[in-house]
């Protein structure tokens, strides 16, 4: 799966799950509160059959570094 | 009551009722079982095992756990120990991890914890938290404690301090509420004593999703489930925010007659939740749907019954109840199984401290009745209020707190304790306004105001140091509003810059914004700025700018009269 198609099943899930009306740009906790985060982040894991780390997620800060974690996980063939 | 929590978690354990025991649910709603007699002897592991490594009777041991079968093993395993255990929450998926570290620093300070236990997961960023704490902090896996040779249960008595819960106290700043096994017992069974089964085959069973950090959870859920003795569910929070349709599947499935939750979970449901998701689930055995830890909206309760009511939910289930961490959890509950109570109060009224039912009022639901064995007034400036008035809520009963594990002083007065909270009371039965002390309440958890408004200051157009954040009992439950007062050129999308800056900096969204001219809010004497007092004001309609004005402002205006005084000379000389 390319960077691109992550994106865009990215701003899907956003857009179901938490009913976002703005498009997400930059940091994530600009855009989502606690409870949009945990929820994107399990809807993630289980749309995509992945799992993070706490340490994977420290990492993560904006929309680009969560394609590129899930990017890698997908990769490692999780 | 005269025991010890380890003694009853024994006695359930011994009762030979191998139906009764906690149920762990994980995200794909799979099980692990931990039946009583399973968990007194994992907690003599942990007992063992922190032994070994120089905890002693009397000292606190932080938890950062999600909800996993380990948690109530260590939970009870320290205290087996006569060590007092305190939960604290773990760290927000993708969130900000600064203010996290700094926060449960902070609360493992207060705690004098010189352990923390932590499972693999929430471990790995262990290590950054205990390095912002002032003494040295030993990072502890749980499954290792669990290898351990059992111990014994050490001697403690009903008045030792059994846990130290974390509450925000009568301002933001975290304060560790110490509890006796005697105080949560006495709460645990006041719950209990309104809550019984309706014929004598059935065993009953609580299902929760609270977090176990939260006294919810703990003294709410936990403990009367060993007290009882009855099974629990236990589903992770994140489980049921990512999927609310889990919490009503297990109430269905396991037959859960009880399991309390805070309004916003009410109304997450009924927003997220498709029938898809819920075919054939029986909601008729949920007895007690309580409804506390934040305002309640009668609104809420009504939608979620009318969504669940074609899945069996009664209309009596639904139970509006009161309490705090001071008190150890519950103060008092609405009637139970019957349909709640609310009625209409006129908002001036309410604005001006007087309670006035009125048909086109703000609607509020009565939270009930004190529990057994406790005692509620509403007091004023000079004691108890006459009747009618909206006061602070002052509560007095067996579970109420001595005091903070740290020397701070306890909101009380003898065996009173002032909840910060504003009510009144209406035909017996208590209704909450809103807050005197500067809390706000979100999703259940406290977060100080000054938080809020900080992280507004560095944003163009802002006032630095001029905002006020502040909650509203609203017709929809507890709203967010922010009061911030502009400066210079203001940007068209600055009250969208503080939404975001709000939630970047303390992941809470903020419901309004309202941007206000210089030296709007109101403040004190000392330059403080009084939040009850904006938000009355705008309330009312009232808040506005002082009557001095600006340099710009009064040239203008000089310049205005001058021109109007020399139009009318002009005009009586013609």
């Amino acid at each position: 799966m390319s960077n691109a198609e992550i994106l865009d099943t990215l701003r899907r899930l956003a857009q179901d799950k938490l009913k976002l009306e703005t498009r997400i740009d930059g940091d994530l906790a600009d855009h989502l509160d606690s409870i949009q985060r945990l929820t994107l982040v399990v809807a993630i894991e289980d749309h995509f059959k992945i799992c993070f780390d706490e340490s994977d997620e420290d990492e993560i800060v904006s929309l680009d570094d969560l394609v590129k974690a899930i990017k890698t996980k997908l990769d490692q063939g999780q | 009551m005269n025991a010890t929590l380890t003694e009853v978690l024994e006695r359930a354990a011994g009762l030979d009722k191998p139906d009764t025991g906690l149920r762990y649910l994980d995200r794909h709603e799979r099980e692990t079982w931990v039946s009583y007699p399973d968990l007194v002897e994992r907690t003599a592991c942990v007992a063992g095992g922190l032994s070994a490594l120089g905890v002693q009777r009397g000292d606190t041991v932080a938890i950062v756990m999600p909800t996993v079968p380990e948690f109530t093993d260590v939970f009870f395993g320290v205290m087996r120990l006569g060590a007092i255990p305190v939960p604290l929450y773990p760290p927000v998926r993708l969130g900000r991890l600064d203010e996290y570290h700094a926060q449960t620093a902070a609360m493992i300070t207060h705690a004098k914890s010189r352990v923390l236990v932590t499972d693999e997961r929430a471990g790995k960023l262990m290590g950054t938290t205990v390095a912002a704490c002032n003494a040295p902090v030993r990072i502890v896996r749980a499954r290792s404690l669990l290898k351990a040779e059992p111990a014994p249960a050490a001697p403690s008595q009903p008045h030792d301090i059994a846990m130290v819960q974390f509450s925000s106290g009568t301002t933001g700043e975290p304060k560790p509420v110490a509890l006796t096994h005697q105080q949560v017992l006495a709460n645990a069974s006041a719950i209990l004593m309104d809550i019984e089964p309706e014929d004598d085959s059935f065993n009953p069973s609580g299902v929760t999703w609270l977090p176990l950090y939260h006294d919810m959870g703990l003294i709410g859920c936990i403990f009367p489930a060993l007290l009882y003795p009855a099974s629990l569910t236990l589903i992770p929070p994140e489980a049921f925010l990512a999927k609310p349709a889990i919490w009503l599947r297990a109430l269905s499935r396991y037959r859960g007659l009880i399991s309390p939750a805070p309004n916003f979970a009410y109304a997450l449901c009924t927003e997220r939740i498709s029938d898809e998701e819920i075919d054939g689930i029986d909601l008729s055995g949920w007895r007690f749907a309580l409804n506390g830890a934040e305002a309640t909206s009668p609104e809420t309760m009504r939608a979620f019954h009318a969504r669940f009511a074609p899945y069996g939910l009664r209309e009596t289930a639904l139970t509006p109840v009161y309490g705090l961490s001071e008190a150890a959890l519950a103060v008092s509950f609405s009637e139970p199984e019957s349909v709640f109570r609310s009625a209409r109060f006129s908002r001036d009224g309410l604005a001006a401290g007087r309670v006035e039912v009125a048909d086109d009022g703000m609607e509020l639901a009565s939270v009930g009745r004190p529990l057994r064995g406790f005692s509620i007034e509403i007091r004023g400036a000079c004691g108890p209020t006459p009747p009618g008035q909206i006061g602070r809520i002052w509560v007095k009963g067996p579970s109420v707190m001595d005091g903070y594990l740290d020397d701070r002083p306890a909101p009380k007065d003898g065996d009173w304790l002032d909840t910060g909270d504003l009510g009144f009371m209406h035909n017996g039965e208590l209704f909450i306004t809103g807050r005197a002390k500067d809390v706000l309440v979100v999703h259940g958890r406290n977060h100080d105001p000054h938080t809020l408004e900080r992280a507004t200051d560095p944003l163009t157009g802002v006032r630095t140091g001029c905002s006020a954040a502040v909650s509203q009992v609203s017709d929809h439950g507890e709203r967010i509003i922010l009061f911030v007062e502009t400066r210079g050129t203001v940007p068209d999308d600055l009250a969208e810059s503080i939404i975001r800056a709000v939630r970047s900096a303390t992941s809470v969204s903020v419901d309004e914004v309202v941007l206000l001219d210089p030296g709007t809010l109101p403040r004190t004497s000392s330059g403080k700025i009084r939040r009850a007092e904006a938000l009355k004001q705008w309330s009312d309609g009232v808040l506005a700018p002082p009557k001095t004005m600006g340099a710009a402002r009064l040239l203008g205006a000089v310049a205005h009269s001058a021109m109007t005084e020399w139009r009318g000379r002009s005009s009586s000389r013609d």
